[in-house]
């Protein structure tokens, strides 16, 4: 080509190579200073930061032992510095008890004008910060922004702003999140959850409402099934006995049945006996830890029938429900045996838990 | 030379620029993307708190599977970092397949292994397992001993035991940070269709090793090792980020990936055939999910970290480009019908046909291209003032992507603290295309022929230790 190319028309390639060779060397170049010029800027301003947060500690650390009023951090601050401060100040923010907390929220009150009025409904990532930090450092005072972030497209900023709301505890910022349960739909059961738990005693009531009605989507119900057991909630237990008995949904039954083994007793035990012979492998599994710690040692007959189950899952399950239930004897005698899994056996009863 | 044989070589000629074109256009774009895409992810994570994400109850649990073979240099610090990780819910195991030198016996002295049966959850072929062991210093390590098999092989019989939903590949000659897992595992939180997700590999050669951390990091003083920090920043800051952005991404290092256990059990583990395992499963997990309509995300996520040692001398890195050609072609050649099928999307259009035309042939292609100007040198044939414009054009376009990748390693990430080592990394960026390049596509061309040859074998791989200082 190039030889071809040379006895046809050589000027126009040639200043085409040229052309592209002098761009790209303009551009590496052009890089090459703008990284070390960012190199240049990054460690003055990581100097900069050090120096100022060197003085703002000492003095956050005073105003948290009451030496001075939260007040008086809007005077030690630079106007350019507010943003940074807050920055500052949500890095304590989940780790201090509640009085220091307080204090804390009233430190930064002065300062969260300015991160309001920064807010960039353009840019997700920095809208997402500014939410997280009004709404970990001003929830009460800017309730209204952080509902708004809420209906946002960017899931980053809707995860960020009901994080905010559902922690707070308040029933109404609940409310203001359980009524767009199209937030929880794309994450997975365990972080919705979590989202969920993370709302406190005053959420409870409603989760509960909500796992009992039957006219909610199943994701949804399985969500607060799992937010309960976090929750640790006993009163769910009856409720959790009335949807075990009409729902349909494995996952939904799943989360149920382990609400059950964390907050019932052995009056629940029937219907978990139920769901000990489900079709789903996971069900049945999950019914015979159920039954572990709901049940009694008059159970262990039943527990050995679920150790020959097809299912290994089903199996692991039942024998550690049996060294749980003081079947250790049963589980000896299985180790010694001729049994296809007495090598489960074995391991159940010599595995170390952490 | 006859008439035909220069119209020949012109052929060649034009396969070899319009190779170049595509190939670096390519790199182009995934570079553009890499860029928008890591200044996005640098501002999520400061809109976030990871700590936060997992605080409450509620993450999966994740078994950390790490293939071992002949490590007895390195093992017991691996392992003890492994079990210093974040994560709340976690278990490990090593998965030791036929070590030959003390590896058995440095982990059992180091960490009181005790043997305890694991009771089967999988039950993929695998070489025979001749033992299972869990520790009693840390009771969620567990040892499991068996017969060579390879590595594939030792990651199956450990994923036959597996009994968390999720579990991570890591290599027996990697370090993780310790937040490692929890950010890895961030994608699988917030979208529950994530069925695998990888970190970023990163040179530990040069870098200060204390109690399993790397606490100053810093560029090898080995000069090819420097050549594979720089590339290792264009392969993962550059490639990954890049095909991750465009939903295509066909590779998860081996080195340091987490999956979710059911599909991969059900697509069959992890295969035993090729040395390119890590491709070989993504690339088959691509088309388990389509086949069966299953919805799915795989994820690159940049910021967690699993620090590797790469070779420091020729013959290493040789036979280690070699292999990883081979797994290449073998993995590429195994799925074939993906290749241009729109029933793949992306993954059939586009990712497979850039794999096989220009990294799979992309050796055979620069090698002819070599042959060829040196023959049209040779015999005066070219213009030389074409000859060296076109090698400029190489040159610059080569060094500008590696001048790309740095400027983005400072962008977001600033890991080289000292400004001497970032001004290396551009002189390097320069270097590189006058001998490195070169030495990677002889190897990567003996990956091929070895391909084509039947060629299996990984190689006798050399270890050196963690540069590792004890706390004061």
């Amino acid at each position: 080509m190039i030889t071809t190319a040379a006895a046809v028309q050589p000027n126009w390639m040639l200043f085409g190579v040229v052309l592209c060779t002098v761009l790209l060397f303009a551009a590496a170049l052009a890089m090459a200073a703008y990284t070390m010029y960012l190199r240049l800027v990054n460690q003055r301003t990581a100097e900069r930061w050090r120096d100022l947060e060197r003085t703002w500690e000492p003095a956050l650390a005073k105003i948290l032992s009451g030496h001075y009023s939260p007040g008086t951090a809007l005077n030690g601050v630079r106007r350019r510095d507010r943003l940074r401060f807050v920055d500052f100040l949500l890095r304590y923010a989940t780790g201090l008890p509640g009085d220091d907390q307080a204090i804390l929220v009233r430190t930064a009150s002065g300062f969260l004008k300015d991160v309001a009025h920064s807010i960039s409904y353009v840019d997700n990532e920095a809208y997402a910060h500014s939410i997280h930090a009004l709404g970990t450092l001003g929830l009460e005072t800017f309730k209204a922004e952080i509902v708004t972030a809420l209906d946002h497209h960017s899931p980053l900023v809707n995860l960020v702003a009901a994080r905010a709301l559902l922690r707070s505890g308040r029933r109404d910022s609940i409310e203001a999140v359980l009524r767009r349960p199209a937030l929880f739909k794309n994450w997975s059961a365990s972080f919705a959850a979590s989202m969920l738990a993370a709302a406190g005693p005053e959420a409870v009531p409603l989760l509960r409402q909500i796992l009992g009605d039957t006219t909610r989507p199943d994701w949804l119900r399985t969500a607060v099934a799992e937010a309960l057991i976090d929750r640790n909630d006993g009163a769910a237990a009856d409720i959790a006995v009335e949807v075990l008995q009409e729902a349909k949904d494995s996952e939904l039954v799943i989360a149920t049945l382990r609400l059950l083994e964390r907050t019932g007793n052995a009056g629940h035990t029937p219907v978990v006996r139920q769901r000990c012979d489900s079709p789903d492998f996971a069900i049945r599994a999950n019914a015979v830890s159920t039954l572990a710690a709901l049940g009694s040692s008059s159970d262990l007959h039943q527990l050995r029938r679920h150790f020959d189950d097809p299912s290994g899952w089903v199996a692991i399950r039942a024998a550690w429900a049996m060294k749980e239930q003081s079947g250790d004897e049963v589980l000896r005698n299985l180790a010694t045996s001729h049994h296809p899994r007495a090598n489960l056996a074995l391991q159940v009863l010599s595995e170390q838990t952490s | 030379m006859s008439a035909i044989g220069w119209q020949v070589l012109d052929v060649v000629n034009a396969i070899v620029l319009t190779y170049f074109a595509l190939l670096n256009s390519f790199y182009l774009l995934t570079t553009l993307a890499a860029f928008t895409s890591l200044r996005v992810h640098a501002r999520r994570l400061k809109a976030l708190d990871i700590k936060d994400l997992f605080s409450a109850a509620g993450v999966p649990a994740v078994t950390v599977i790490v293939p071992t073979h002949n490590e007895e240099l390195n093992c017991v610090e691996v392992t003890t970092a492994l079990l210093q990780l974040t994560y709340p819910r976690y278990e490990v195991i090593i998965a030791n397949d036929g070590s030959v030198d003390a590896t058995m016996a440095r982990l059992q002295e180091a960490f009181d292994l005790v043997a305890v049966p694991r009771a089967p959850t999988a039950a993929i072929p695998t070489a025979e397992v001749s033992g299972e062991f869990q520790s009693r210093t840390d009771p969620r390590l567990w040892v499991i001993d068996k017969v060579n098999g390879g590595k594939s092989d030792a990651i199956n019989a450990a994923l036959n035991v597996c009994r968390t939903p999720l579990f991570g590949v890591v290599d027996s000659d990697s370090l993780l940070e310790r937040d490692a897992l929890e950010r890895v595992v961030r994608p699988f939180i917030v979208d529950a269709s994530t069925i695998a997700s990888g970190g970023i590999i990163r040179i530990v050669n040069g870098c200060k090793v204390e109690n399993g951390k790397v606490t100053d990091i810093r560029l090898p003083r080995n000069l090819l090792a420097r050549f594979q920090v720089l590339e290792y920043l264009r392969a993962f800051l550059a490639g990954r980020v890049g095909w991750s952005v465009l939903n295509a991404s066909l590779i998860i290092s081996g080195a340091f990936g987490v999956f979710r256990r059911s599909i991969v059990v059900d697509a069959g583990g992890f295969d035993r055939q090729t040395v390119g395992e890590d491709m070989e499963l993504v690339v088959r997990l691509h088309r388990y999910c389509r086949d069966k309509d299953i919805p799915y995300r795989i994820y690159f996520v940049p910021d967690p970290v699993a620090w590797t040692a790469c070779p420091e001398t020729l013959l290493t890195f040789g036979r280690q480009r070699a292999r990883w050609q081979r797994g290449l072609m073998e993995s590429l050649w195994k799925h074939r019908s993906m290749l241009g099928n729109p029933g793949y999307g992306r993954i059939g259009m586009v990712a497979y046909p850039y794999f096989v035309l220009l990294e799979a042939l992309g050796p055979v292609i620069e090698f002819l291209g070599y042959s060829g100007f040196l023959i049209a040198v040779l015999s005066h044939r070219a213009s030389t003032l074409y000859i060296v414009a076109f090698l400029m054009l190489a040159v610059v376009f080569g060094t500008t992507l590696s001048v790309a990748s740095v400027a983005l390693e400072e962008l977001v990430f600033r890991r080289y603290q000292r400004s001497r080592d970032l001004l290396r990394l551009f002189v390097l960026a320069v270097l590189e295309n006058v001998g490195y390049r070169q030495i990677t596509t002889y190897w990567r061309m003996h990956g091929v022929v070895s391909y084509f040859c039947g060629g299996k074998a990984w190689g006798r791989v050399e270890r050196t230790r963690f540069r590792t200082q004890k706390a004061a």
